[in-house]
């Protein structure tokens, strides 16, 4: 016990007199949840349309008209169809609609008119957009312009409701989800350079030759960076709760296990990164390739997992990321659902032990 | 001086490929990424498990529950009795999606009123809710008109036709789109990862105050360090898209010349950044903090996720002074968009700005560090 507490000390004594792993701990949060909140927004894009009116009467000016109406529609009405063109293709704006010099005569005898929306396909969620404003601006100017009678009443309407995120804020989805890749990154970030230094710097030499058992120097490992990284952990929670006003249904209780789980398991990837690879240029080219990317694409933050091919969710069940997501935004948004936290706690745990035995296995107790 | 480059040069290639492990990462770390990113991610919502509560149970409604059944994107896993079963399996997540069709869907539609009927999502996935939500709009109002057909066969009905074109991804497969991105964003991580730790590993193992006694002049070093980085990701850019184009059978529509010749000015800006990050730092792990520190607003704010044009003004400059921003544009404008030199040009001179600029205060860096 006596040289485990040594090795914690010397731990601890490594992150106070390098700030780098404060900074990884304190300004990565910060920085990251910043441009969450403020950066990124996926409730609705907004959609720039470009419109060509060859039928100037009255009724195509309200039509026109009608398209400045919407907080997430702009319009620009254009006198050269060549122009419109040019801008749909430098992306200037989105979407055109050409309205032809039949418009509103058809639509006086009665018949059906018709109108061109062209998309910029290229930016296919945008696209996906404009192409439904469109269909709806349109609808709703037939009715204005016609006069409800004359336009048949739907006999069956849907209402949607969303439960748990009524106003469908997508921050109230992204904030808590945020926290997985934060924390991943960090987690990973904090252990995967610190085996190697010591392999580098010739101290995991010195290290070996002492009495040191090699399950005392990984649990020296683990304890320091968990306490860093859980430190860092409230950190980001606590911003998303105090400081954006996320609302929390859950228990902090059951929050902080879970979170503590998940960290372990950041630590682990890193860690064993670390002592396979025995050099921190390679460590942290790992590190930031496993770190980032995949825990940002494949957690469900911001693809559903749920549109995967099968496969693809098979592989993202190895993503402690993936397990987290789920977890802490139904116990943010929901409130603690037992069936939830019990299953993703299990995936966790798993994923944890077996990274530390990995990890364990892996940590050279003597020189090659 | 060109000997003396070519020298440095060819030390850095060997640097970078002589151990085995750093061959692994530098060559199947990207590669992997690509392919098991690549295919997974889409923003469509598919297989949506539907719990359904007719209270109905009457032709019509049960007619409704069929359009659902048959539609590919849902799937009825539940037939539910109650709100508080329905509540629990979307607490549990066993369900994303509910329908309630209430007693007097039926009457309400052969009296000629409109009958509502109510789904719910579960909220906790914000943006597969809303487009789920759409697609159950689709799926009533297709019902709802083919009803009004058969109640009313003869009213007049004035109605416009919106013809939708989508240019360059006529079936608006969203995975064309983010493969492209993908090709840009592993290449700047890439990029920055061999960069921006070259000189920070030098200066930890000694071996760059040896660089600095040598005939090297500052210059020198600056594009002994630039070349090896620029052309790896070169060809890792070349295999990826090679990979996106056959394996994803994403359709490259531009000029591959185009797109060749472009690259190496892309990728220099970001190059920059890497060795600006590299001359100021001392140790691998501040080296690792500084490229962390750019890539995540870089990658985040690179438009990809909610674009540039949304965002509030601050995070707007931020988005328009960032190389990635540009480099998203020109892969995705060649690939997708068969974009020309002119255009390709107007993304490429911010990059090649942002080149100089970082490329010329990683080299006066350099030079203070000699004195």
């Amino acid at each position: 016990m006596r040289v485990f507490f040594a090795l914690l000390k010397k731990e601890f004594l490594q992150i106070v007199r390098d700030p780098s792993s404060i900074i990884i701990a304190f300004v990565l949060p910060l920085i990251s949840i910043v441009i969450y909140m403020y950066g990124i927004n996926l409730d609705a894009v907004k959609v720039k349309v470009g419109i060509w009116n060859n039928d100037a009467t009255p009724q195509t000016r309200l039509l026109t008209e009608m398209f400045n109406h919407n907080a997430y529609v702009s319009s620009v009405v254009y006198d050269s169809r060549q122009k419109l063109r040019e801008d749909l293709v430098h992306s200037e704006i989105n979407a055109a609609l050409y309205i032809p010099a039949d418009f509103s005569e058809k639509l006086a005898r009665g018949e059906q008119a018709q109108v061109l929306a062209v998309t910029d396909g290229a930016v296919a969620n945008v696209a996906n957009y404009a192409q439904s404003y469109i269909s709806t601006i349109v609808q709703q100017w037939l009715e204005v312009a016609l006069g409800k009678n004359n336009t048949a009443q739907p006999l069956v309407t849907v209402t949607s409701r969303f439960w748990y995120n009524e106003t469908l804020n997508s921050h109230h989805f992204i904030l808590p989800g945020s926290v997985a890749v934060t924390m991943t990154l960090i987690g990973i970030l904090l252990t995967a350079l610190v085996v190697a230094r010591e392999w580098e710097r010739g101290t995991m030499e010195a290290l070996l030759s002492t009495s040191m058992r090699k399950s005392q120097f990984i649990a020296a490992k683990y304890c320091a960076y968990f306490l860093l990284g859980m430190v860092a952990m409230f950190f980001n929670i606590w911003m998303c709760v105090a400081i954006f006003d996320i609302p929390f249904r859950g228990s902090y209780g059951v929050l902080t296990f879970v979170s503590g789980l998940f960290l372990l398991t950041a630590l682990g990837i890193g860690l064993l990164v670390s002592s396979v690879l025995k050099n921190q240029f390679l460590a942290s080219q790992a590190a930031v390739g496993i770190g980032f990317l995949p825990s940002l694409m494949l957690s469900g933050l911001a693809f559903p997992v749920a549109s995967m091919p099968a496969f693809f969710q098979g592989i993202t069940m190895l993503l402690p990321a993936r397990h987290y997501v789920t977890f802490i935004v139904s116990e943010f948004l929901t409130g603690t659902v037992a069936e939830i936290v019990a299953l993703n706690a299990l995936y966790l745990s798993v994923i944890a032990l077996l990274l530390g035995v990995a990890v364990k296995r892996k940590t050279a107790s003597r020189l090659e | 001086m060109w000997v003396r480059i070519c020298a440095l040069i060819k030390k850095e290639f060997i640097a970078f490929w002589n151990d085995p492990k750093s061959r692994i990462m530098i060559v199947w770390l990207p590669i992997m990424l690509l392919l098991v990113i690549g295919p997974a991610i889409t923003l469509e919502a598919k297989n949506i498990k539907l719990a359904v509560w007719d209270r109905a149970q009457t032709l019509e409604s049960r007619e409704l529950v069929a359009r659902f059944a048959a539609s590919p994107r849902f799937e009825i896993v539940r037939m539910a009795e109650s709100l508080p079963q329905l509540r629990h399996w979307m607490d549990t997540q066993s369900v994303q999606a509910g329908l309630l069709i209430d007693n007097d869907f039926s009457d309400k539609i052969k009296r000629g009123e409109t009958a509502e009927v109510l789904t719910v999502f579960d909220g906790r996935q914000t943006n597969s809710a809303a487009i789920m939500s759409a697609y159950v709009q689709q799926i009533v109002a297709a019902y709802a008109q083919e009803l009004s057909a058969d109640v009313y066969p003869r009213v007049a009905k004035a109605a416009v036709d919106v013809e939708i074109r989508n240019w360059y991804n006529p079936n608006l497969e969203y995975k064309w789109y983010l493969q492209t991105v993908l090709i840009a964003l592993i290449a700047m991580v890439m990029t920055l990862l061999l960069t921006a730790l070259s000189v920070a590993r030098e200066r930890e193992t000694g071996t760059f105050d040896q660089l600095i006694v040598s005939p090297l002049s500052s210059f020198e070093i600056l594009v002994g360090k630039m070349v090896p980085p620029l052309l790896i990701v070169m060809a890792l850019v070349v295999v990826m898209t090679v990979i996106v184009i056959w394996g994803f059978q994403v359709p490259f529509v531009g000029s591959l010349w185009l797109f060749v010749a472009v690259m190496p000015f892309a990728l220099l800006s970001i190059v920059g950044v890497g060795l600006f990050i590299s001359s100021v730092v001392r140790t691998q792990q501040q080296a690792i903090l500084g490229v962390i520190t750019f890539q995540l607003p870089a990658a985040l704010l690179s438009g990809f996720l909610s674009p540039v044009e949304d965002m509030a003004l601050p995070f707007k400059i931020i988005g328009k002074c960032n190389p990635l921003y540009y480099f998203i544009n020109l892969v995705q404008g060649i690939f997708l968009k068969n974009m020309n030199w002119t255009e390709a040009l107007y993304n490429l001179w911010p990059m090649m700005l942002m080149a100089v600029i970082t490329l010329s205060l990683a080299g006066w860096m350099f030079n203070k560090r000699l004195d």
